[in-house]
């Protein structure tokens, strides 16, 4: 038999390798954003920047407006998850508890959709969005992502597994669907909610190929398109001033990643908790 | 089981759908293939907008600002929108959207390869009324880069950004080595036993590095060894001649003896770039668009040669034309025009080349006192200009990037595992003819 103390040793251990192995991309993304350029050419590799410098988040912030980038990042995010979260609620609640005919026929349905990617539907899309002059406005941004199947296939996993006489009892007090749905299920079903939101707001932050598609113009483009064009490189391919790169990085990833440390709890939890099961 | 059936039938019928209704709208809407002659030229001066649609790097935008207002000077009344799209395939892929929905930018970057695709499918504007209409002398074009973007005798777009692969070389190793860069295939025997270090059976010092992971280095090997990559009319692989399997057989007898060194898959460019700086390779095929930066980055004096011949010595471009789409405006077609005929103007071609570090593309540029001003600066442009006419396109088939791959995975092959180029290549000829047979 093994020591108990032992394997929490060897559990901690490998916890720890693999959580270096995690981070190392990020520290990489951080410290290259604070080296000049010429210690990027260096045949070797320097772990920690020779010379600290913060000119590469100047020069990002000079090249393109950033702020107006952030806004429209942020205006898109918001009403995308705002609309994908409401759907997803009401589309669940009449997956996992209404009684219609082909409920299960159009479940898988809507299942489907989360196997197409976006690559393949943005043609028809477009020429929608051209006809009804939705191009280069944040119609365009958000409406077409206003339903996240992934997002009403587990929150009917949720709301599945809650029971019906919960149910049974608010309708025997007189509650209507909606105050069922939003002031009893869904606190219910709350870490799932967060999962999804989570998910959500992240998917449509780093978006690129959708808001780089539809729009145009300066004044709508979003943060990951901004990053995009401080780039120089060889043919179109081989970057040569990753240093500019990485500080617009962090700059897209900082919210992110703030956002990750303030709710973290809920994410360990909902990820424990909801999604196996 | 009866969930799987539903999600592929599903699947299948969602994927059909945006196909079909993608592919139903971008049906050419005006080609007129007959139609051989340009509006008369008219001096219509009323204001008008068109889009330029680009791929241009932030370390060109200010070579293409420039141009822009400079062109504002000349004709005030055209309005120049300049939108970024991302890379050249994000380019692509939003202009196939934009054909759908038939809402097109007036001008825009159509990438080498990518050219036969798009004129095949009748979207862009043919040139050449314009060209004989408006008497551009065509000449002054180095002619394989305005022949690469000619599709059945009809020019679809000029050579604005144009690179090609060249040999860039430690000049300062060669010096102390008394070597020159090798100009034949026959001279590189010596040439590489001459350069090539080993301690043991270590090599720690390779002659020449030729890339592996993309074919557009090695095209023009094939071709200069007197074979080919398709046949003429572009329906068959040639690839399995006896001739274009030449260079790939030399390939693996210099990387045998330890003269060669070849790069295949992710990070293999960064790798061989290293290496060349480190000394450790004394010359590397690479994009003409580096040779700043590579004068610039290595500590030693850097040399630059043409690829060395056989039967031919041709080289291939790579970039982007700036083409007119049609599907706009008779007055915007006017303003496109004017717009492609200045960016590729003789006027400022040395300007925009020394701006995005691209190659000019115009013979009286070259020759005038700015290009001889430019050659000073960079005498390492030289050897490019000296075969100026031998840049050439790449096979003109819209199944090419496709068919390609085929061959590119035989390198890998040959590179990795060490297999036999003959059977690798007749594989792989199999494959493309599989794929090209589908066109």
């Amino acid at each position: 038999m093994f020591n108990s103390q032992k394997v929490s040793a060897t559990r901690l251990t490998i916890a720890i390798i693999v959580t270096l192995f995690m981070l190392f991309p990020l520290y990489w993304l951080l410290i290259t954003s604070f080296k000049p350029a010429e210690e990027l050419k260096s045949a070797i590799p320097t772990f920690w920047p020779k010379h600290f410098t913060f000119q590469n988040y100047v020069d990002a912030f000079n090249k393109a407006p950033f702020l107006r980038y952030g806004m429209n990042t942020l205006i898109q995010t918001v009403g995308v998850v705002t609309l994908q979260v409401n759907i997803a609620l009401l589309a669940a609640y009449a997956f996992a508890k209404g009684n219609f005919f082909g409920r299960d026929k159009l479940f898988l349905a809507v299942i489907a959709a989360m196997v197409v990617p976006e690559q393949v539907v943005f043609v028809p899309v477009y020429v929608m969005m051209a006809n009804v002059g939705w191009l280069n406005t944040f119609w365009a941004l958000i409406v077409p992502n206003a339903v996240s199947a992934y997002g009403i296939f587990l929150l009917r996993q949720a709301f599945k597994s809650i029971n019906n006489d919960v149910i049974e009892a608010a309708k025997v007090d007189g509650a209507h669907r909606l105050h069922i749905l939003y002031r009893i299920l869904t606190p219910m079903a709350l870490p799932t909610l967060v999962t999804v939101l989570i998910f959500k707001i992240i998917g449509s932050w780093n978006s690129y190929f959708w808001p780089l598609v539809m729009t145009n113009t300066d004044n709508m483009r979003v943060l990951t398109v901004g990053i995009a064009m401080l780039k120089s490189s060889i043919a179109g391919n081989e970057m040569l001033n990753f240093q500019l790169i990485m500080a617009g990085s962090v700059l897209v990833a900082a919210p992110i990643v703030i956002l990750f440390i303030f709710t973290q709890k809920h994410i360990l939890t909902a990820m424990s908790n909801s999604t196996f099961k | 089981m009866k969930m799987k059936k539903w999600l592929v039938g599903l699947t299948t019928a969602m994927l059909v759908m945006s196909s079909m209704i993608g592919c139903s709208s971008s049906t050419p809407t005006s080609t007129n293939a007959s139609e051989a002659t340009a509006p008369p030229a008219t001096e219509d001066k009323t204001p008008v907008t068109i889009q330029y649609w680009h791929a241009h790097d932030d370390d060109q935008k200010a070579a293409l600002e420039n141009m822009v207002q400079e062109f504002n000077k000349k004709y005030p009344w055209i309005t120049v929108d300049t939108v970024f799209q991302g890379d050249y395939d994000t380019l692509q892929q939003k202009l196939q959207a934009a054909i759908a929905a038939k809402q097109v930018p007036a001008v825009t970057n159509i990438e080498v390869h990518a050219l036969p695709q798009f004129a095949d499918s009748g979207v862009l504007m043919d040139l050449t009324p314009y060209i004989s209409r408006d008497k551009l002398d065509t000449n002054d074009f180095s002619e394989g880069m305005l022949k690469a973007y000619s599709y059945q005798d009809k020019q679809f777009g000029l050579p604005l950004i144009v690179s090609t692969s060249v040999m860039v070389y430690n000049k300062t190793m060669f010096d102390q080595e008394g070597v020159k860069p090798p100009q034949t295939w026959d001279e590189i025997e010596e040439f590489a036993k001459k350069l090539t270090k080993k301690d043991g059976n270590e090599v720690s010092r390779y002659a020449f590095s030729v890339p592996g992971w993309d074919t557009w280095y090695f095209d023009p090997w094939i071709e200069n060894g007197g074979g080919a990559i398709l046949s003429d009319d572009m329906k068959t692989a040639m690839i399995d001649q006896p001739d274009s399997m030449k260079f790939m057989k030399l390939f693996k007898d210099w990387k045998d003896k330890g003269y060669m060194h070849i790069g295949y898959g992710k990070g293999a460019s960064g790798n061989m770039r290293q290496m060349f700086f480190d000394g450790k390779i004394g010359m590397v095929e690479h994009t003409s668009a580096l040779i700043k930066w590579y004068i610039e980055t290595a500590k030693f004096e850097v040399g630059v040669s043409f690829l060395p011949g056989d039967k031919k010595r041709n080289s291939h471009m790579g970039g982007a034309s700036i083409a007119v789409m049609d599907g706009i405006k008779d007055n915007e077609k006017e303003a496109a025009w004017k717009f492609v005929q200045f960016m590729t103007g003789a006027e400022n071609n040395i300007k925009w080349a020394e701006g995005t570090g691209y190659l000019p593309t115009r013979k009286s540029a070259i020759s005038s006192e700015e290009g001889k001003a430019y050659f000073a600066k960079y005498p390492q442009y030289k050897a490019v200009f000296d075969n100026f006419d031998n840049v050439i396109g790449p096979p003109k088939s819209p199944a090419f990037n496709e068919a390609s791959a085929a061959y590119e995975e035989a390198m890998g092959k040959m590179v990795l595992n060490g297999e036999d180029p003959e059977t690798l290549l007749k594989d792989a000829a199999k494959k493309m003819n599989d794929i090209l047979k589908d066109q």
